[in-house]
């Protein structure tokens, strides 16, 4: 059974293993496999997405009329905010170019729907169905609706980073994985922090904010925000809320140097089909 | 050459089904499963070849950091060679013993490695996870037998169910 042939087998599978856990050798065989099996996967995208319009054009005519004349008016009031929001933009550049301020990134929303997780990570990676090709950039944020619980009204809120892309899709690795560190802002004590790595507790999840200042008092419930201080994130997006932890602590303070605190994210992280990328404008 | 092509689709078709399912939130071990009925029919050295790319695909559809899964489907052989030689190729409902093995051999180590990932799932759902996964092997594996031996039967290719006659091949 093991002779001589069977052992040098199982050593050349040992040495391909090995090969294939560096991460540029494993980004060159990601890239190939995902570009090789991306036009199937996007098959069963293209049914769900031609069941959804043949599900549109069942309803009556009266209806649909009534939905365009809906979608007319929103259409409307969105170009006039955009417009508004141009003027601004140009207002805000000039202003910095006069004060000597350098220019700040501004920043584009990709849709992308959600076509793979991994069910052995269900909540620290996803994949989008959108690349490099239509844009997408290694350290976007990744952003998603979500229904304010307070006000029930719709919002978005960060659900994590592109960690790596090819052709045609993008790994995203949310809040809850180690590796998104994100620069964030907490609203009310306005101390910068970096949140990154989460753990469960009940039902909720929570997110970890290390490197705070610790001279600073920390309320449960105030908002944690993008600090916008990496370029390829803007500032002032929701990520969650501060929360005490199991002994009702707010922070603790770690090394003597800098606290830590525990924010509970805004996403939903067990449903999410869209999500919108935040890419720098160029 | 129709061995290989046949190999291809439905090791192709696997993985899809596999990962589709998987980003629904179960593992259905579907690839680990036929490369068992494969390493049964073709060697065990077949099944470790097969293992290690089918499984390097699925670790690199989902991204993973860790090749876990070429590890995991190679250790598929080590069933098929115990399964040739102390086991059944013609009873398939006995097929269930195996098929809860291979699914184990598929998704433990996945758990484990991805601990982290795991963990945020919350104790019933790990646990949901785990048994979905092993019942899944083990009604799957048979049923596949059956199938894939009906198509093979058809295209005159090597069967299952006759896997143990020329044992020293496959060994």
């Amino acid at each position: 059974m093991m002779n001589r042939q069977n052992i040098l087998l199982v050593a050349v599978f040992a040495v391909l293993f090995i090969i294939f856990s560096f991460s540029f050798v494993r980004g060159i065989a990601r890239k190939t496999v995902t570009d090789f099996y991306h036009p199937f996967f996007s098959v069963t995208e293209k049914i769900s997405d031609a069941a959804t319009f043949e599900g549109l054009a069942m309803e009556s005519r009266h209806e649909l009329a009534a939905k365009v004349q809906n979608l007319k008016e929103q259409n409307s009031i969105l170009t006039a905010k955009v417009s508004i929001l141009d003027d601004m933009k140009k207002e805000n550049l000039k202003l910095r170019e006069l004060v000597g301020l350098g220019k700040i990134p501004f920043f584009t929303c990709i849709t992308a729907e959600v076509i793979k997780r991994d069910p052995a990570a269900w909540y620290e990676k996803l994949v989008i169905n959108k690349g490099t090709e239509d844009g997408i950039r290694e350290g976007s944020v990744v952003i998603a609706r979500f229904t304010r619980s307070e006000e029930g009204t719709p919002s978005f809120a960060v659900v994590g980073r592109v960690k790596s892309v090819t052709k045609h899709e993008a790994f995203i690795a949310t809040i809850l994985s180690d590796e998104c560190s994100l620069s964030v802002l907490v609203s009310g004590s306005k101390a910068h922090g970096i949140a990154g790595s989460g753990r469960k507790t009940g039902k909720n999840f929570i997110v970890k904010i290390k490197y705070l200042p610790r001279d600073v008092v920390y309320t449960p419930g105030e908002f944690v925000y993008t600090s916008g201080l990496s370029g390829l994130t803007p500032s002032s997006l929701l990520i969650g809320r501060l929360v005490e932890d199991k002994e009702s602590q707010t922070v603790k303070i770690r090394e003597n140097l800098y606290a830590e605190a525990w924010m509970e994210p805004s996403a939903n992280l067990d449903y999410l089909h869209f999500v919108l990328v935040m890419v720098p404008e160029k | 050459m129709i061995a290989a092509s046949y190999i291809f689709i439905v090791l192709f078709i696997s993985i899809m089904f596999e990962v589709m399912v998987g980003s629904a939130g179960v593992i259905f071990p579907l690839t680990s499963i036929s490369l068992f009925y494969f390493g049964m029919v073709y060697g065990w050295r077949t099944g470790l070849f097969l293992g290690f790319f089918s499984g390097l695909v699925i670790d690199m559809l989902y991204g993973r950091d860790v090749p876990i899964s070429a590890l995991s489907h190679m250790a598929v052989s080590g069933v098929v060679i115990f399964w040739l030689l102390k086991g059944e190729t013609k009873d398939f409902l006995l097929h269930v013993f195996p098929g809860i093995i291979v699914s184990a051999l598929a998704v433990i180590p996945l758990m484990v490695v991805q601990l982290n990932g795991i963990i945020l799932y919350g104790g019933w759902n790990i646990l949901f996870l785990l048994l979905f996964s092993l019942v899944a092997g083990g009604i799957t594996l048979p049923l596949l037998v059956f199938f894939l031996d009906l198509i093979s039967e058809l295209l005159g290719m090597e069967l299952y169910r006759k896997a143990r006659e020329n044992i020293e091949e496959r060994i």
